[in-house]
């Protein structure tokens, strides 16, 4: 058995030392995407995205991450020179190198398994992001893995290629998506006009990653292996005089008016220069995604060229990013910085020195960014139906600014260009994400975005001294979590401290009304639903063709009666089953009993007609009688529509030789009958609340809680936007009740119930119309005569409108005055 | 040897830092601009609210609400409304069978025999007490004017015109019911006379445009104002304008409810195009404004709606003309025997030559066909968009008046001068 030897020992020692920090990143990474994913609607379309991008997040930073951890990183600390004067074979040094990235790489595989699974548990019920064959497909998996392998030997490639870390990762991206240009490339070529979807293509795919792999592997090889030979000496071409090369004269002498200075010009000169090929790259990316950023707000130019617009602008985006850990990584390590604090050059002049050149950049975009939309918008080139639209100049350059923001607290946070060049975009993408979450979901006030913006730029500040000092220990780490707070918590902080603070109803009285509701038994026979009478069209409706005789036939089989238009059961007055509305029967009953009514009318004498109305009279007494038996408070709602019409009906001169009929003197006894009126009332109230506070348990929309029946509650508090109705929904509720069962109190005792309507008016109506044109008014509540039963029935929305109405005291009066005649 | 170490002169370094320092500068100040620009336009908005309000204009819908409530009894609302639910029941219970006839029962003369004759026959019986009741209170509820229709259909199949004609002053003028009864000779001069009366009786279309337009103001500054508020999530669209709307852009849209005069005055398919081109061109476009630069669905949701109310009061107008010259060529064909060879003859009949005019100087389309058994008329464009196909009579009209111009760059740049 080959033992392994002790400098290879030590060697696979210090890679696993170097590879820890950035799998400890990536797995906090996770995690507070994780936990954002949990606290954002899962159902969003930007839920969505971040649902997809998270299972990828580990696998994919760390293989682009590991080749400039493990290779460029030590070309910086020139630790590389170290490694080749070991007594191991250069190709033993690439070998464990490898070794200890791929491990890696399968071991982020594995904990992002595990992480998905941990969202699974913790996250919405709904959560189905998590990595398995099930929605990632077997094909996709493999591709995606193979795909993180090419990106690790395509990193290992770069790094070692490259003298510049910076400028290695920058190339990375556009090799990176080589497999994917070759399979579209194949595709073109081979299949025209299909749509082909990543399920198909992952096949090829892989195949084309796997070829990848082979090819970056060998190159990669190739360029470790010249990177680690001896270095040859410079040659200056004077032959066999070369070694007095070393003790000539300079041919010029570095002549400057004052090499210490340190004023704001010579920072921004250096910031400048020292990566000047990564900054115009940079510049570059940011000027074609600005452009890319306006085409896109025509929909036009998008289904052209849609792919190329979209790669353009996210690449301007990264750039973006980019540019905020170019602030303090763009010189590849953040030990040069002490240079400058060991000449004392002030924390404050450094960082506007490496801030400033990323804000013109940003400055410059912004406008160009104007002019373009401002020209496009305006051009003929684009068709104005598709109606293109673009942000304002002050909304790209504040979300650009977000992400720069972001992004250079991050490198500074971290300090590995290796690592703060991947998590900073990843970053600075989910906490713009965060903050358009917060703006359009729970309404943030501007300044908090404002300050979110300004925050992780205060803190670089604040911290560049320690920077500069490269003394990095817990009191860095402790204000970037301070800073994450913030940003996570200050967007949502105004919404979260209006919904605590908002009113309920006193614990005391909830324990109370809450006993009384408990109290209430179940009906003692089961509901019955109002239903269909006999009267049907269903056989004629699959009719094409028809004749006269055949319509007059089916015409003298319709009965104007209550019975062939609904059924309710039992039609006994003394009936104590409870009877369940339905909206539509319920009125086409009253529509044909008000035909009855004008039949009545045109024709007083006929006794046909009274004896029709009658029946309507009686049917509706029976209806209103056995309503108010039901424990819903809906129907309670529909027993006063039905007693409205009664007292209407029975008010009505027609009528007046008939008072002393049956119908009329049953439908008098229902309609007067105050007590049963409150007390039915009350118990419906309490039992329907009861109810609800049960089906609380179980975490459902507005939408879903039918406990108020056919009420109109999806209209209920629609004024909020949905998270705040969320959040206030039960104490709104609970407020409701509370109300209602105050507003039967004062109303049952003969006070004035005007208080409590308009009370009752702000809850349920909202702030945009006035009380006096509400359903809770005056004049929109019922009288005696006048009977309004469409304008109730619309709006049911609001709760007990026609309460203690004029209709109620005409209705009891009825009953006196019949006493009194008799 | 040594490479010679390469040092910045001041100058050079300053000239970095000042480049560096432009753009920062000019975006600062242009978005100060922007600010300022947003600032004066804020003004004027106010001003012009503060005056529509002096003016006892509605700026919400509830000083709308307010201005246009109800001043009938409520008693009288109670019985229109109940009248209505009893129409309803008889609509409800007939409307099936009735569906299956429309074809048949509608504008029959009493030459056809038509099918579905007996049906509303028995439907007009059962109607009579709801038709007297609606005759007397002159109550004007969909439902009552649905019974009212009905009966005027019967009337007109049974040769019954003075009954007909009664109907149609109770229903308003329906343009298309008498184009289609032109078709067959069951109307008299007399009755040809009363419906030219009923058809040109002054209407006040004025009046009703304003208040829509009014309506449509105030609808508009209330959504301003419920935006600017943050409670937008009753109106939907909540992922828009979480800061409120620029004032340049209800500014904007002020200036075009402005224009809505002009818009209305031309009127035509080619003025909306125009309108809706104007809009997309030259929007107000905003520095500031979060976070769109224009504001496209609130300023295009108000241009496609004043448009809309402009096409729709023109094609009112032409349409009334348009019947107007029907039956004015049908009482020319009563009066002299033949159909007149040209609309100018019309002026026998008491017409004047703007009565068939489109718009501008162009004449409704009009041909004798058929070696004089039958006449054409159409409203523009080219007798062969119209497809008159279908009438088969003597008298043909096509329904609608065709908007099938096609625009030009031209079109659109002399509407647009004219609007604006």
């Amino acid at each position: 058995m080959n033992r392994i030897s002790p400098p290879l020992r030590g060697l696979y020692w210090k890679e696993i030392h170097q590879v820890i920090p950035l799998v400890l990143m990536l797995v906090s990474l996770s995690a507070v995407l994780v936990l954002m994913w949990s606290a954002m609607d899962v159902t969003s379309q930007l839920g969505s995205i971040i649902a997809d991008c998270i299972p990828l997040t580990m696998p994919s930073l760390f293989a682009a991450g590991v080749g400039a951890i493990l290779v460029g990183q030590e070309k910086e600390t020139r630790t590389m020179l170290w490694c080749s004067s070991l007594p191991i074979a250069p190709s033993q040094i690439i070998q464990v190198k490898y070794v200890v990235a791929v491990v890696g790489l399968i071991m982020m595989w594995l904990f992002s398994i595990i992480f998905g699974g941990f969202a699974g548990i913790i996250g919405p019920a709904s959560s189905s992001w998590v990595p398995t064959p099930g929605n990632l497909g077997p094909a996709n998996m493999l591709y995606w893995f193979l795909h993180s392998v090419f990106v690790l030997c395509a990193g290992f490639y770069t790094t070692w290629k490259l003298k510049n870390v910076f400028a290695s990762l920058v190339a990375l991206i556009p090799i990176a998506s080589v497999p994917y240009l070759t399979t579209q490339l194949f595709y073109t070529l081979t299949t025209s006009g299909r749509y082909i979807s990543l399920e198909e293509s992952a096949g090829v795919l892989s195949v084309s990653t796997l070829v990848g792999i082979i090819i970056m592997a060998f190159l990669g090889y190739r360029a470790a292996i010249k990177a680690l030979s001896p270095v040859e000496s410079d040659d200056d071409g004077v032959g066999s005089l070369k070694w007095l090369s070393a003790w000539r004269p300079v041919t010029s002498v570095p002549i400057a008016d004052s090499p210490f200075r340190f004023s704001l010009s010579s920072l921004v000169w250096q910031s400048i220069h020292h990566n000047r090929i990564v900054l115009l790259l940079l510049f570059v990316a940011l000027i074609v995604g600005t452009l890319c950023g306006v085409l896109t707000s025509s929909v036009q130019i998008d289904r052209l060229v849609g792919g190329v617009v979209r790669s353009g602008l996210v690449a301007g985006l990264l750039a973006v990013s980019w540019l905020g850990v170019f602030a303090f990584n763009g010189d590849g390590s953040a030990a040069r910085m002490r240079f400058l604090a060991d000449r004392g050059v002030s924390p404050t002049l450094a960082w506007l020195g490496r801030q400033l050149i990323g804000l013109s950049m940003i400055a410059f975009t912004t406008l160009l960014y104007a002019l373009a939309s401002y020209w496009f918008l305006g051009s003929d080139f684009v068709d104005p139906d598709t109606n293109p639209n673009a942000l304002s100049m002050l909304a790209f350059g504040f979300a650009l600014l977000a992400i720069y923001s972001v992004s250079q607290w991050t490198s500074q946070l971290i300090g590995i260009l290796a690592a703060s060049a991947f998590v900073a975009p990843v970053i600075s993408f989910a906490a713009v994400s965060w903050l358009l979450v917060s703006v359009s979901r729970v309404d943030a006030p501007w300044w908090t975005l404002v300050l979110c913006v300004a925050i992780p730029l205060f803190a670089t500040w604040a911290m560049m001294r320690r920077y500069m000092d490269n003394s990095a220990n817990w009191r860095n780490w402790a204000s970037g979590l301070a800073v994450a707070g913030l940003l996570f918590a200050l967007p949502v902080a105004p919404f979260t401290i209006e919904v605590w603070n908002w009113p309920a109803i006193p614990s005391e009285l909830r324990a109370e009304l809450m006993v009384e509701a408990l109290r209430i038994p179940a009906p003692a026979n089961t509901p019955q639903m109002i239903g269909w009478g006999t009267n049907s069209s269903d056989d004629l409706d699959n009719r094409d063709e028809l004749s006269d005789t055949e319509a007059l036939a089916w015409l003298d089989k319709q009965i104007d009666s209550p019975k062939g238009i609904l059924s309710i059961g039992d039609t006994d007055i003394e009936s104590r089953i409870p009877l369940e509305f339905d909206r539509h029967v319920f009125w086409m009953g009253l529509e044909a009993a008000e035909y009855s009514r004008v039949m009545l009318e045109s024709n007083p004498n006929d006794a046909e007609n009274v004896e029709r109305i009658g029946e309507w009279i009686n049917t509706y007494a029976v209806i209103a009688k056995r309503l108010r038996l039901s424990n819903r408070w809906f129907d309670q709602e529909a027993a006063d529509t039905a007693e409205i019409w009664l007292t209407a009906m029975l008010s009505d001169p027609l009528l007046k030789n008939h008072l002393d009929r049956d119908f009329a003197r049953v439908a008098i006894d229902v309609i007067s009958d105050q007590t049963t009126r409150n007390e039915s009332r009350r118990r419906a109230v309490l039992a329907t609340w009861r109810d609800d506070v049960a089906a609380r348990a179980t975490p459902q929309d507005i939408e879903g809680r039918n406990i108020f029946g056919p009420f109109a509650m999806d209209r209920w508090f629609e004024w909020y936007k949905p998270a705040k109705r969320k959040a206030i929904l039960d104490r709104s509720i609970d407020m409701l009740v509370a109300k209602t069962i105050r507003y039967l109190e004062v109303g049952s005792s003969g006070e004035d119930t005007e208080e409590i309507r308009r009370e009752l008016h702000s809850l349920m109506i909202g702030p945009f119309e006035p009380f006096e044109l509400g359903p809770y008014a005056d004049t929109f509540r019922a009288t005696g005569a006048a009977n309004d039963p469409n304008y109730y029935h619309q709006n049911f929305a609001g709760p007990g409108t026609q309460w203690y109405a004029p209709w109620e005291a005409a209705a009891v009066n009825l009953k006196t005055n019949k006493a009194i005649g008799e | 040897m040594a490479s010679a170490i390469k040092t910045p002169s001041r100058r050079r370094e300053t000239v970095y830092l000042s480049l560096v320092l432009l753009p920062l500068a000019l975006a600062t100040i242009t978005l100060l601009v922007g600010f300022v620009r947003e600032a004066i336009y804020s003004a004027q908005v106010n001003q012009i609210v503060a005056k529509l309000k002096i003016a006892g204009e509605p700026v919400d819908s509830t000083s709308l609400a307010l201005a246009n409530k109800l001043t009938l009894p409520a008693a009288e609302v109670a019985e229109s409304i109940r009248i209505a639910n009893a129409a309803e029941h008889l609509k409800s219970r007939y409307s099936t069978m009735l569906r299956k006839f429309q074809g048949s029962l509608e504008v029959a003369p009493p030459s056809l025999a038509s099918d579905g004759e007996e049906l509303l026959i028995r439907y007009s019986k059962d109607a009579q007490p709801m038709v007297e009741a609606i005759e007397d209170k002159n109550f004007a509820s969909s439902n009552a004017l649905y019974i009212l229709e009905r009966e005027r259909d019967l009337a007109y199949h049974q040769g019954d015109t003075p009954r007909a004609i009664e109907m149609l002053k109770k229903i308003g003028t329906d343009e298309e019911f008498i184009l289609k009864s032109l078709e067959f000779d069951v109307w008299t001069a007399e009755d040809l006379n009363q419906l030219r009366e009923i058809v040109g009786a002054p209407s006040d279309p004025d009046t009703a445009w304003r208040k829509s337009i009014s309506k449509g103001l105030a609808q508009f500054l209330e959504f301003v104002d419920l935006v600017d508020a943050n409670v937008i999530a009753r109106r939907g669209n909540e992922l828009m304008h979480p800061f409120g709307i620029a004032p340049s852009h209800v500014l904007s849209q002020l200036l075009l409810f402005h224009e809505a005069e002009q818009l209305r005055a031309i009127g035509t398919r080619n003025a909306r195009n125009a309108a809706e081109s104007i809009e997309c061109n030259s929007a107000a476009f905003s520095l500031v404004a979060v976070p769109m630069a224009r504001s496209n669905w609130i300023n295009g949701y108000r241009t496609v709606w004043l448009a809309n109310s402009a096409e729709y009061a023109w094609k009112s107008r032409m349409t009334k003309r348009r019947v107007l010259t029907a039956l004015a060529i049908k009482q020319f064909k009563l009066q002299e025997g033949r159909w007149p060879e040209s609309l100018d003859k019309l002026t026998k009949v008491g017409l004047t030559s703007s009565d068939w005019k489109i718009s501008g100087d162009q004449d409704f389309g009009y041909r004798v066909i058929e070696d004089g058994n039958a006449a054409l008329l159409w409203t523009g464009g080219t007798e062969e968009l119209e497809s008159p196909k279908w009438f088969e009579k003597s008298f043909r009209t096509p329904s609608q008046p065709p908007f099938q111009w096609m625009l030009n760059a031209s079109t659109i740049a002399e509407l647009q001068s004219t609007i604006r």
